[in-house]
């Protein structure tokens, strides 16, 4: 009676089959063409990698649709049960005549390269038996997993994008890569077609577990309630259930990568790091210097901190750990890599003899304060609070941090380039006079605050600001537009926010008058950058620059602009001296259309920082 | 209007299907730091493939049973009895579908800017900005136009639709490589937005050629609707029977291979044409016979053309084995087979795990045989100690693994090639603030800038700097720490590298410093030599068909430097150095065409002293070292290419320069825009 049977569906199915046989096999011939043009291909195991992927998936697919679907949905499945055979049997039958369809043609594969794998390498026995086992494992896996998905009828389809879906979002909703998971690795290791000596045991025995389960599915689908449950899903599903399924799977799959384990990389750690901790407050100091340099500035820095966050009300700061660089300046701060909105990195060149405590204990509490409020790094109207906030409580300290002379200086510096309007284009004016500039400008601001209208309540107003209670997504969007300068400056000192901005203009500009003498011996930097002609379509930068008084050295940086960003790309510069370098040209050329970022900059010491000409930018044209 | 009503209430459920990701998307982006989308960020998300992809199958979904419906529920019978011609019909469903998914699409849009503007500050150019979103707009509303077409069409594939695509697209990837100019049929990069001076370049000739494609494929819908009812009857019942799958799978596959075969052959005809004659010819005598020998350690096969030179080197292999095994403080392990039978085109090595290929015509000097051994021995042993777990983030580490093989070559082995060329390599690209940390742990970004093969110099350097700042256990604790259980597998770039450098007991911050100075000392060293390097610029001139790069060369006294022919010495020192790189199997884009850049080079015009210049050109930031072109110079002395084979309207080409004692050293990658 079985042999009747595989008689009988090879005579049913055979045309389909021959045809889907000499289709894959072609394709492995068109891949191996293909590899052998690009050479992609290091190895002929590599092309038994690939088809043993597509292939067996082909393959699969259309024996288990003309041996289960069809079959179950024209319902001629109820004829074989009439005949003196058991159910079990039967599909079993299907089962193994399918196996044994998809197996031999993946064998031929196999077969065909590992002749060509003879011509390549000493091909041992052992060698193409571990190629095997990975392969017809997987092969059997994905058939037995396709056969089971026929007994499924018309939810198999739904199911499938499900599968999809779940196993898109598990790759990138947790740390593990797709070749990670066991029975896929078997197929998809870089080793599969060189490892010559180690079986995967335990890869090969999760397959065969696989295996297993899905074929007790299976059967239990097409026996149970004598396969009355086979029969009434493989019946069509209308086009509304369709799509209903397909919602219905989209949406669960969305949640399911949600709720899987991840595996999280470690904390950031300074190795050697000389820890300090006071309050909410942690700074690690990279030991490289040394103990006895690392662990006075870790202890003076975090007290620092920590009475940073004292005044501001901040009950959590980000972990700070200062790594040590010696290709920076002493006045130069990078930014680093933290992986975890936890800490923050910072490098910098504490052993150079310019190491300016101070200014480096500024520049890290206006960092700890961004991280911990990302929204105010991008709403320009707020943005000058943050400049300015270091600074006045850096002079609000016991032992001050900042001389607050200079910082009246620098602003009295930048008094003909500030105006009412300012505040509203902060970053513009920041372009116009560099970064230190401008805090020391929104320190004048918040000085005159606490003149005016008292410490307490300038304290008051700063925290209120920059507090960090509100969360970082649309809520604190929603609490910055409820809570906008114009009501804050009602609030806490019942003045309007334009008649503020008048005074401050007024405070700097009175600054300026006062120290009139003084700003007279201080450098300014003009240049003016141009393109000049080199063919049809590309330029040369030139520039023409004047210090007065004269600097020893300074810098033309430029950066190239790309897409839409006003201030993006890599910033790069041009150590020049004076007056040697007045006037010169790029060795770069650009090339009509692009756009470029320029300033010059060099540093005053009576100033304590550095100044620019202004960044300009520019399309070439 | 009654039948646009019924349409459009069948395809509620995909209404609702696309409201429920836009409104999925649109609450997880108000939980997400705020004013964090930027324009250029949403252009870039618009390019990527995977959108398009998604919204493909969206559309296949939704089209599939559009007509075909009718015909298998029979209801076209009775609609045919209605006052409405089939013309109309078919109309009000392809305008039903596309009200839908242009409805959709611009809704999720509005959405997107209403995020965007958000961020807005006192640099948003309102203007610009808004011209770009309607021309990304736009572009995108086109592809679903032509997507919709295309799905339409397929649908009366019924499900060998999908079957259908799905070969469509493989047959692309097949013919691609060889046939450049069929990317202006590919849909899914349509929305390969392209920016230059502000403003998005608009792909005039994809956006024709897609547009009369979709445009066509309503148009034979709308034919087989209207007048092939016969047809579409008759493919159904052939559909459904046994010789009639078989013909239509066996029909398909068929045309399938054959559409491939045409393909390739116009491909094939189009590099044999374009690849210039070479003066002098190689012989491999491929019909000799293979022969096997065995050392302790390693397991060769070879041609037996060769065996004189295989048989030295097989004798002097375990000695090979053994500096490499001493440098990783490591056992031996199992033997490493060596195919050395394969004349590779752009490599002398490659290596696989345990597995090295070797091309013995490289070089008839044995201690560069041994060094290309050693080199490719040190990459199997890489993949040992880390369990090949870096073949699965090779974009973040290339530069190590070949930096760490590179310095096993030159500092344990005794290669022809000068390590002093790395170095001012090296101290070049530093003198030209080309060498960014940032950039080095991430392989496409670092491609899309410098030459691909600088990462064996610049790793090389690296390897050094590990070296002396941590001892001479650091590499092997690295590799540990890359090869520890339970490692994130989704860490990639500056983040995997803190990880490893982590939990290997080190600073990553420390490494990168030693890095810099390390490079800088080169600088200092050789800072004679770099001043005599004359300056080079690239100027650009095109018309309507061709495009043009116009070397100027530099002396440091800013003299120009006339560019003269090049003499027979020079292109006979040039055919004969045909330097090679060593590669990892995966760096499978590894060196470029080496013997077409000799041939150019040979070619070229233009020395300063004993330099030579030469340009390279190439489709997109992203075109693998195969795809480079290689351009001989003119006899105006530019180099200048065919617009025509950009169809993506924008061309990336990059100069250099190359000594006679063989340095190679390359300018950034810059992009043109191509107009008329």
């Amino acid at each position: 009676m079985i042999a009747s049977l595989l008689r009988k569906e090879i005579r049913q199915h055979w045309p389909l089959l021959t045809i889907t046989a000499m289709g894959v096999l072609g394709l492995f011939g068109v891949m191996y063409l293909g590899a052998e043009l690009d050479e992609s291909v290091s190895h002929p195991f590599e092309l038994l990698q690939r088809m043993a992927l597509i292939g067996a998936v082909i393959l699969s697919m259309v024996v288990c649709n003309r041996l289960v679907v069809l079959e179950y949905q024209s319902k001629t499945q109820l004829f074989l049960e009439a005949l003196p055979l058991t159910r079990a049997w039967m599909v079993a039958m299907k089962y193994v005549f399918g196996a044994a369809y998809v197996v031999a043609i993946c064998g031929m594969i196999f077969a065909l390269t590992s002749l060509l794998a003879v011509t390549f390498e000493e091909l041992t026995l052992r060698h193409a038996g571990i190629v095997a086992m990975r392969t017809f494992s997987f092969v059997l896996m994905v058939y037995t997993f396709f056969f089971m998905m026929g007994l499924l009828g018309r939810y198999r389809v739904a199911i499938y994008i499900l599968l999809f879906f779940c196993f898109a979002f598990y790759t990138q909703y947790t740390s593990r890569s797709a070749s990670g998971v066991p029975v896929f690795d078997l197929i998809m290791s870089s080793k599969f077609a060189y490892e010559r000596i180690i079986i995967p045991w335990s890869q090969l025995a999760i397959t065969w577990g696989v295996i297993g389960g899905l074929l007790t599915i299976l059967f239990s689908m097409a026996l149970v309630r004598e396969g009355t449950v086979a029969s009434m899903m493989a019946e069509k599903m209308s086009y509304q259930e369709k799509v209903f399924i397909s919602c219905l799977m989209l949406g669960i799959s969305f949640f399911v990568g949600i709720f899987v384990e991840r595996l999280e990389s470690e904390p950031f750690e300074l190795v050697g790091g000389i820890e300090a901790s006071e309050g909410p407050a942690t700074v690690t100091v990279d030991g490289i210097v040394g103990e006895s340099t690392a662990g006075p500035i870790a202890e003076r820095v975090v007290s620092a901190v920590a009475d940073f966050a004292e005044f501001f009300g901040y009950e959590t700061l980000p972990a700070a750990f200062v790594a040590f660089r010696a290709d920076l300046d002493a006045d130069k701060y990078e930014q680093g890599l933290s992986t975890d909105a936890d800490s923050i990195v910072v490098r910098v060149n504490m052993s150079d003899e310019g190491w300016d405590e101070d200014e480096f204990i500024s520049f890290l509490v206006r960092d700890l304060q961004l991280a911990q409020s990302k929204r105010l790094s991008h709403l320009e109207p707020k943005i000058w609070l943050s400049d300015g906030a270091r600074y006045y409580w850096a002079a609000q300290a016991a032992d001050p941090l900042v001389d607050v002379e200079k910082l009246r200086l620098r602003a009295a510096y930048a008094a003909d380039c500030f105006d009412a309007t300012c505040p509203d284009r902060w970053l513009q004016l920041n372009d116009k006079v560099g970064d230190d500039i401008v805090s020391a400008i929104a320190f004048v601001g918040l000085e005159y605050l606490a003149e005016e209208y008292g410490k307490d309540d300038c304290h008051a107003f700063l925290r209120d600001v920059l507090s960090n209670r509100v969360p970082d997504d649309f809520r604190g969007v929603v609490h910055d537009g409820l809570n906008s300068m114009p009501g804050l400056m009602k609030k806490h000192f019942n003045t309007s926010y334009d008649s503020f901005c008048e005074d401050w203009v007024a405070r700097v500009h009175e600054l300026a008058e006062e120290r009139a003498a003084e700003l007279q011996s201080i450098s300014r930097i003009t240049g003016q950058v141009s393109f000049e002609s080199i063919s049809d379509e590309s330029r040369s930068l030139t520039w023409d620059v004047e210090v007065s008084p004269p600097a020893d050295v300074f810098e033309l940086r430029y950066r190239r602009l790309e897409g839409f960003e006003p201030r993006s790309g890599k910033r790069r510069a041009e150590s020049l001296r004076y007056p040697r370098d007045t006037q010169g040209e790029l060795e770069d050329t650009f090339t009509i259309g692009d756009r470029v970022r320029t300033t010059f900059s060099t540093r005053n010491d009576v100033l304590g920082c550095e100044i620019i000409s202004g960044w300009q930018n520019l399309t070439v044209e | 209007m009654n039948l646009l009503r019924k349409e459009l209430r069948s395809l509620l459920p995909f209404v609702w299907l696309l409201v429920f990701l836009a409104v999925i998307s649109a609450i997880m982006e108000l939980f997400e730091v705020p004013y964090s989308d930027t324009l250029d960020k949403l252009l870039s998300d618009l390019s990527a493939t995977e959108n398009s992809a998604s919204w493909f199958i969206i559309v296949l979904a939704m089209t599939t049973g559009l007509l075909i419906r009718e015909y298998d529920q029979r209801t076209l019978e009775f609609m045919d009895s209605l006052p409405l011609s089939r013309t109309r019909i078919f109309f009000t469903k392809c305008l039903a579908v596309l009200v839908v998914l242009l409805g959709m699409t611009l809704v999720m849009w509005c959405v997107e800017i209403l995020f965007l503007k958000l961020g807005d500050d006192s640099f948003t150019d309102g203007r610009r900005h808004w011209t770009a979103l309607l021309v990304a707009i736009g572009l995108d509303l086109i592809r679903m136009y032509v997507m919709v077409g295309i799905g339409i069409l397929l649908s009366f594939f019924r499900r060998f639709g999908w079957l259908a695509a799905g070969m469509v697209y493989l047959l692309y990837r097949l013919v691609h490589p060889h046939v450049p100019e069929l990317e202006t049929v590919n849909i899914f990069r349509l929305t390969d937005i392209q920016v230059v001076a502000q403003t998005i370049v608009i792909p005039w000739p994809m956006i024709a050629a897609q547009v009369v494609l979709g445009t066509i494929c309503y148009l034979i819908s709308w034919w087989l609707f209207h007048s092939a009812d016969r047809m579409v009857h008759g493919y159904r019942n052939l559909s459904l029977t046994r010789f009639g799958s078989a013909f239509l799978i066996l029909g398909s596959i068929g045309i399938g291979i054959t559409v491939f075969g045409i393909l390739l052959l116009i491909g094939m005809d189009q590099e044999t044409s374009e690849t210039p004659e070479v003066s002098s010819t190689t012989a491999v005598y491929t019909d000799w016979g293979l022969s096997r020998a065995s050392s302790d350690h390693f397991r060769f096969s070879y041609r037996s053309s060769l065996s004189e030179r295989a048989t030295k080197l097989i004798a002097a292999s375990d000695e090979v084995h053994d500096k490499v095994v001493e440098f990783f403080q490591t056992s031996s392990g199992p033997p490493i087979v060596v195919d050395a039978t394969s004349k590779m085109q752009r490599h002398a090595g490659m290596a696989e795990w345990n597995t090295v290929i070797l091309d013995l015509n490289t070089s008839g000097e044995m201690e560069n045989l041994k060094a290309v051994l050693g080199h490719e021995t040190a990459h199997v042993f890489i993949d040992r100690l880390t369990d090949a777990k870096l073949r699965n983030i090779f974009s973040s580490i290339r530069f190590f693994h070949e930096g760490l093989a590179s310095y096993v070559e030159f500092h344990k082995f005794d290669p022809s090639s000068d390590i002093e060329n790395y170095y001012r390599t090296c101290a070049y690209m530093r003198d030209n603030e080309n060498i960014e940390f940032e950039q080095l742990v991430n392989d496409g970004e670092f491609r899309r800038w410098q030459d691909t093969n600088a990462v064996y110099p610049v790793g090389l350097v690296f390897i050094e700097a590990l070296l002396e700042q941590y001892g001479p256990d650091s590499i092997n604790k690295v590799l540990s720490a890359m090869n520890r259980e339970k490692m994130p597998e989704d860490l990639v770039g500056m983040a995997y590298w803190r990880d490893v450098m982590q939990a290997a007991g080190f600073n990553l911050d420390t490494v990168i410093g030693a890095f810099y100075s390390r490079l800088d000392e080169l600088v200092d060293d050789r800072r004679e030599w770099l001043d005599s390097v004359p300056q080079l610029k690239g100027a650009v001139r095109q018309n309507e068909w061709w495009l043009c790069i116009i070397p100027i060369l530099q002396k440091m006294d800013d003299q120009p430097v006339e560019l003269a022919e090049t003499d027979e010495e020079a292109e006979q020192s040039a055919d004969q150095d045909v330097g090679k790189g060593t590669g990892n199997a995966d760096d499978e884009e590894g060196a470029d065409g080496e013997e077409d850049e000799a041939v150019s080079e040979a070619e070229m015009a233009g020395q300063s002293g004993d330099w030579q210049v030469f340009c390279r050109f190439r489709q997109r930031a992203s075109s693998p070292d195969s795809h480079y072109r290689n351009v001989r110079i003119d006899e105006d002395g530019e180099f200048c290419v065919d617009k025509s084979d950009y169809p993506g309207n924008v061309v990336w080409y990059q100069l250099g320069l190359r000594h006679d004692d063989g340095t190679r050293l390359y300018k950034r990658w810059r992009e043109v825009s191509l107009h008329e």
